[in-house]
């Protein structure tokens, strides 16, 4: 068939050519041609990769529409094609780092740029997500340009490659959405094809493969669907290349030449006839239709006997294929036909490999659905071996967070262990779904597993089964304050895992008897905290290092220490980031929004939050500070909508259970309270929160919301278990309590505790202090104080911290400006602001980035100009 | 989509010139409320150019915040806001 025109495509081929000028120089980027099926996307591709052929290398894969698609697929074919090296990756031991490294070094090989096509996203498993992901985050320094295209008209709102592409940087996309043709265009394609144009564009609404279709069944009427276009076409074919089409349509991705042979042993020219009827062969022989549309119209077409068939016959041929050559019968492939074949005896047996082999690739949705499969066949097999498929079903749901479907399959599995009389297995069976039910939020019945577990498992021989569960009802504990227990069980666990050398549980357990220490500030906490850190390292655990690094931060900030804090997170993003464990970068920045809050730095604070907020893979102990942090800035700018948070925050509170989520909801709408005016609600909000036996929590964790209850008049001075601060509060020195918030670093509880001075000079400080960090109704409730005392000349507020500057700086950023003009350096500023010079350094980059200068003289420079300063 | 409207003050009096370049910086906002998804309907401006009210669908009052910081314009105040028309007006039912 001849190649049509690409008509009204150079808007979308010159973004696409700028965005790889751009890679060729170095800065590459991912470029998403979106549009609905038969826009044109893949010809557009086409076109533009045979227009820079010569200038670039240019690699190909595609995702394919199995039932459940092959791991890391357009990664194979990209090996296949291009790249022995990639090839080995793909089939060594080195598991997924490997692979993406090789991915990644593939598109920095060679000396010009690297054009890099990922066909069809829509279906792409998830490990060639994760791909994306790690690729995306690092291609703006790479000389290489990946086009991914997708369907957005069948992606709902939880489509996982709509995550996917939310999480990548948006600096690194560039957006190409080709359009349906005009009716112009249309009628130069039907004049080209020596057919009427009357009717064309209205039917086909201008989708370029509908049009092509249309015209190719050309017989004057236009079909008024694509599926008949395409019916129309194949019912001219002759037998031979119609048994060909048919065959292929039950192939869903290319059909190789031997397995048409196998199979048909086709005369040639009938092979020729399908190529002249629209289908494409590629370079390796291989028969393919020339779109997804044309394959499902005829494969619907099929009596479904007929299908049946054709499926068990290319498993058939695919296994006794597969038998010489492995390479040439993917198990997804196979499991997809046995599927279509409806063979159960197949399926037992191929459903598990497959399952595996897309764990192994970090494909964990498709293993669920292998699993899944397998699982439904396999009823009548032994109950030990259906109890280990049902743990490793149960294992790829929890990492895919398909938690009920996690603890139904975990549940059966103990059933099954109890009765076959395997204690151990049952015994960690309980361990697992103590932890999954802490997941969803249900504490007791996180308790009652766990505490059985423990039951269980003491009546077997020690190992690290039983040190396991002890460390999981200690980290229950730990995330209740629970210091006892914490130590009572951990300690247990250490007990066991050390002389074992088993550094995994080893670190855990540290991890959750420091974290309890550190809550409640007793001595060698920090230090076991530390140890779990460097145990993790050692032995490279990624999930307890970023777990070490989560609990140094937050019990730093729970304590205010609060640049201790900023360090902590800052590395622990950093590594989470890098090894891709996207739920510990969520929960820490979920964190640092809370602790930028309090250092009154907005923007970044809301930043962080808004990443956690928008993100639905963000789970509900992110989700509480984040989303108490949006509240709480919404109600200091008096931006609408902060009430609906608060309501939602508390309710996730509520079901966590934990009071340290409870302490997160309940001080964010005390303070709402507190701003609006209202005393007695702002006690309310802050005695839910509350156990009836708060003598007992520990200090820090009571500190702010007993302040609430104090201005409240729930509570009165002195008490005893409240850290310093809030008793000079409680003792009325406000002037003392806003010095050591100051020194603390906390501007929020700064201009709290200066607002609680009965004095003009203290609220006057406070209402230049809210009016710095942008809160309008701090500075509102501090003018009402000012107006009752009948204090005179207080300004209006020119509120000058809320203008935006004119370059997007923050406060804190014109403020180190205007020092560095001033000619103070690094260790001179951070001496003056009272912070550490690590922050200044941060702070100064981010000023010289904003600027767009790379030295502090064109810095003042350019301030000076821009009338700055 | 929330519909929003933006208080804004400019001390200085805002200059937005009824030449070719005052159509561009106006589309230059336009472009940049788009990378967040936020529609600028159209803004009320006093006539001592020193403040302008402005109504805005956006997505959240932070993707308002973030547009106005990109694109060098002051927030005063957000208010989450509906239309009422007085001669098309209907009383909500039951």
């Amino acid at each position: 068939m001849p190649q049509l025109e690409l008509l009204e495509r150079a808007s979308e081929l010159a973004a696409l050519t700028a965005a790889l000028d751009d890679a060729a120089q170095g800065r590459g980027a991912i470029a998403l041609v979106s549009g609905e099926a038969g826009i044109g996307k893949t010809a557009l591709v086409t076109h533009f990769a045979r227009r820079v052929a010569d200038r670039v290398r240019t690699l190909w894969g595609a995702c394919d529409p199995l039932l459940t698609p092959r791991p890391l697929g357009p990664l194979h074919d990209i090996a296949r094609v291009s790249s022995p090296r990639l090839l080995a990756a793909l089939g060594g031991s080195g598991g997924r780092e490997a692979i993406f490294t090789a991915a990644l070094d593939e598109l920095q090989r060679g000396r010009g740029a690297t054009l890099c096509v990922i066909e069809d996203a829509h279906w792409a498993d998830e490990a060639t997500l994760d791909l994306l992901r790690f690729l995306g985050r690092r291609i703006a320094n790479a000389p290489a340009l990946i086009v991914v295209t997708y369907r957005d008209d069948e992606m709902g709102a939880t489509h996982p490659l709509r995550a996917a592409l939310g999480q990548l940087p948006g600096s690194a996309l560039r957006r190409v959405r080709p359009a349906a043709l005009s009716p112009v265009a249309v009628s130069r394609l039907a004049r080209d094809a020596g057919q009427p144009a009357t009717g064309l564009h209205e039917i086909t609404g201008g989708n370029p493969f509908f049009v092509t279709e249309a015209l190719a069944a050309g017989d004057g009427d236009v079909p008024p669907t694509v599926r008949d276009a395409v019916l129309a076409r194949t019912a001219r074919l002759s037998l031979d290349a119609q048994c060909i089409t048919e065959l292929a349509s039950v192939v869903p991705m290319r059909t190789e030449g031997w397995l048409i042979e196998a199979l048909l042993a086709p005369p040639t020219a009938a092979l020729d006839e399908c190529v002249s009827a629209g289908m494409v062969r590629d370079a390796e022989g291989a028969l393919r239709f020339r779109h997804e549309l044309a394959r499902r119209a005829v494969e619907e077409s099929l009596a479904p006997e007929r299908r049946r068939q054709l499926h068990a016959r290319c498993l058939d041929t695919l296994r006794r294929v597969g038998a010489a050559d492995p390479a040439r019968a993917d198990v997804a492939r196979l499991v997809h036909h046995a599927e279509g074949a409806r063979d159960t005896v197949a399926l037992r047996e191929l459903a598990p490999l497959a399952a595996e082999q897309a764990a192994a690739a970090g494909a964990h949705r498709e293993a669920v659905k292998h699993f899944a499969r397998a699982l439904r066949h396999t009823l009548a097999l032994l109950p030990t071996e259906r109890a280990r498929l049902l743990e490793r079903h149960a294992y790829e749901c929890y990492l895919t967070d398909q938690m009920p479907e996690a603890i139904a399959a975990r549940q059966e599995a103990l059933r099954l262990w109890q009765t076959s009389g395997n204690e151990e297995r049952a015994g960690e069976t309980l361990r697992w779904l103590s932890r999954l039910h802490w997941f969803i939020g249900q504490r007791a019945d996180a308790e009652r597993y766990g505490r059985e577990a423990v039951d269980v498992l003491e009546r077997v021989p020690r190992g690290s089964a039983l040190a396991m569960a002890y460390s999981n009802v200690a980290q229950l504990a730990m995330l209740a304050d629970d210091v006892e227990g914490a130590l009572l069980w951990g300690n247990r666990a250490i007990a066991i895992a050390e002389p074992l050398g088993d550094a995994a549980t080893l670190s855990h357990a540290l991890n959750n008897v420091g974290t309890a220490e550190c809550v409640y500030e007793r001595p060698g906490g920090y230090e076991r905290l530390e140890r779990a850190l460097v145990i993790a390292q050692e032995h490279q655990l990624h999930e307890h290092i970023a777990r070490a690094y989560t609990n140094l931060a937050s019990t730093t900030i729970l304590s205010r220490k609060l640049e201790a804090a900023r360090r902590w997170l800052d590395e622990g993003i950093a590594f989470s980031t890098e090894h891709d464990l996207d739920s510990w970068v969520l929960y820490m920045r979920a964190w640092r929004a809370h602790l930028r809050f309090q250092t009154g730095e907005w923007d970044s604070a809301v930043d962080d939050a808004c990443a956690v907020a928008d993100n639905p893979r963000a789970s509900v102990v992110s989700r509480i500070p984040a989303l108490a942090v949006l509240a709480r800035v919404r109600r200091h700018r008096e931006h609408p909508g902060w009430e609906a948070l608060l309501d939602e925050t508390r309710a996730l509170a509520i079901g966590a259970d934990e009071l340290q989520r409870r302490e997160a909801a309940a001080c964010a709408r005390a303070e709402a309270a507190w701003l609006s005016g209202n005393g007695e609600r702002t006690g309310d909000e802050s005695a839910w929160a509350y156990p009836p036996d708060m003598e007992e929590v520990t200090p820090w964790r009571r500190a702010e919301l007993t302040l609430w209850l104090w201005r409240a008049g729930r509570v009165a001075g002195p008490l005893d278990g409240v850290p310093h601060v809030v008793g000079l509060s409680l003792a009325g020195d406000w002037r003392a309590a806003a010095a050591e918030w100051k020194n603390i670093g906390s501007v929020v509880d700064q201009a709290h505790a200066l607002a609680d001075a009965d004095e003009e000079d203290g609220l006057r400080q406070s209402l230049a202090l809210f009016e710095r960090i942008g809160s309008l109704a701090g500075a509102t409730m501090v003018r009402r104080k000012l107006a009752s005392m009948g204090a005179r000349g207080v300004p209006r507020g020119s509120r000058p911290s809320t203008r935006a500057h004119p370059l997007g700086l923050t406060t804190r950023q014109q403020q180190i400006l205007g020092l560095i003009c001033d000619g103070l350096s690094n260790a001179e500023i951070a001496a003056r602001l009272n912070v550490s010079e690590k922050t200044v350094d941060h702070h100064v980059s981010a000023v010289l980035g904003k600027l767009e200068v790379r030295s502090r003289a064109k810095a003042v420079a350019k301030a000076v100009a821009l009338g700055l300063r | 989509m929330p519909r929003y409207m933006v208080e804004r003050t400019f001390p200085t009096g805002l200059s937005v010139p009824g030449t070719k370049d005052g159509a561009e910086s106006c589309l230059r906002v336009v472009e940049k409320n788009a990378a967040e998804g936020v529609t600028w309907i159209h803004s009320y401006v006093t006539d001592d150019r020193s403040k302008t009210f402005c109504i805005y669908d956006g997505p959240n009052p932070e993707a308002i915040r973030r547009v106005a910081s990109a694109n060098g314009l002051p927030v005063d105040r957000i208010a989450s806001v509906r239309v009422l028309d007085p001669y098309f007006h209907v009383a909500a039912e039951g």
